[in-house]
């Protein structure tokens, strides 16, 4: 069977761009890894129209249990490849292959690395990427966040209610993000703001005790004992299963699309964090999911009429 | 019946997106919460050598993080 529209991701774009696509009456099917993506360890989200206050998990929950009312078709599994074959797209996930007029691709940003040593060989056993996940067994113990955007400053916040000392370690001089979060985020005790500085590598035995950063001012090497790194410097998309034939990824490895959300291939969109935007929100996301269908919608639409 | 356990914190989603398919599935499991709990947590590290979240022991097989998959077929659901 070839679907209308195939939508690759079930976080923000993905699910608002199912919607669309259920109430325009498409036979569409949802290939996703897992339901929420980044939004759903998002923590508490507080710039969501209608949302003074909530937690990224219960902001998906009721995205999905909107979506639910569709009874949408959803696999679960790892996309592995998309190609172009005659007028449609097959897409090879698992040992299964999909074929669709048109394809959404919303399959989210995943947490950049700093690719330094240690990294790799402290993940979960002290570095971590999501502190609402992995906050808690921090519990009265000092840990480290590196990074000064939003996302970084949201885990001062949450984490300073938790464990017993932060290092916020901040390559820029000064803090990005929010001014809201970042003058709640001064007003924080127990946190200490270490500007200029270079995070270099970590270290420790079976599990992480520290990390050393260079001081960009001096250029001196200095350490920091720690238990737990929270790492917030942006994120990578996630576009590995796009070859490069397809010619519509810029050299960070985001699609470029247009106003519309459409690619340079007319049957092609994308939306959410994985286009080539400048600013990653959920709200943005929700708004792309929603561009991105009406578009695919409206190309086959036109498809159609030829 | 095969004895599961869930290593979690509170706040971590996936754990929680773990215990609700254990319950859709009315797989009956032991909850550990290793952010208060400090024995469970020593015993998660000591089974896993890590820390991460959700940790969950089916008959002794270890899965970290919600691997569905892998949590559907030790528990042989279809």
């Amino acid at each position: 069977m070839i679907f209308d529209l195939i939508i690759i991701g079930a976080s923000a774009s993905g699910m608002s761009a199912a919607i669309y696509a259920a109430r325009a009456g498409l036979n569409f099917l949802v290939i996703t890894k897992d339901m929420g993506g980044n939004a759903i360890k998002a923590g508490l989200v507080e710039n969501y129209l209608g949302f003074p206050s909530i937690a990224g998990m219960d902001l998906i929950k009721t995205f999905q249990e909107h979506l639910e009312k569709y009874t949408p078709n959803v696999i679960f599994k790892e996309i592995e490849s998309i190609e172009q074959k005659n007028t449609h797209f097959l897409i090879k996930a698992g040992e299964q292959n999909f074929e669709a007029k048109t394809v959404i691709i919303a399959s989210g940003a995943d947490p950049e690395t700093l690719k330094i040593p240690g990294e790799k060989e402290f993940f979960n056993k002290g570095v971590s990427y999501c502190e609402t996940c992995d906050g808690p067994i921090f519990a009265g113990k000092d840990v480290a966040i590196i990074g000064g955007g939003n996302s970084a400053l949201k885990a001062v916040v949450a984490l300073s209610k938790i464990v017993s000392y932060i290092y916020l370690v901040v390559i820029e001089n000064e803090l990005q993000g929010e001014r809201v979060m970042i003058e709640k985020a001064k007003q924080i005790k127990n946190v200490k703001i270490i500007y200029q500085a270079k995070t270099t590598d970590f270290f420790g035995a079976n599990f992480l005790e520290g990390l050393h950063y260079q001081d960009l001012n001096t250029g001196a090497k200095k350490e920091i004992k720690i238990s737990g790194a929270f790492i917030y410097i942006g994120v990578k998309p996630n576009t590995k299963f796009i070859s490069a034939n397809l010619d519509i990824l810029n050299e960070k490895k985001e699609i470029i699309v247009d106003k519309s959300c459409q690619t340079k291939i007319p049957s092609l969109f994308a939306a959410g964090d994985v286009v080539d935007n400048q600013y990653r929100q959920i709200s943005i996301a929700v708004g792309e999911g929603a561009r991105a269908a009406l578009s695919a919608i409206n190309y086959l639409d036109n498809v159609r009429e030829q | 019946m095969k004895k599961v356990i869930v290593y979690s914190t509170p706040t971590c989603p996936y754990c929680v997106v773990a215990k609700n398919f254990l319950k859709e599935h009315s797989i009956e499991f032991e909850a550990k919460d290793v952010a208060i709990d400090e024995k469970a947590r020593e015993e998660m590290i000591k089974k896993t050598g890590q820390m991460g979240v959700p940790v969950i022991d089916i008959d002794g097989e270890i899965i970290i993080n919600f691997d569905e998959g892998r949590i559907r077929k030790l528990l042989d659901i279809k």
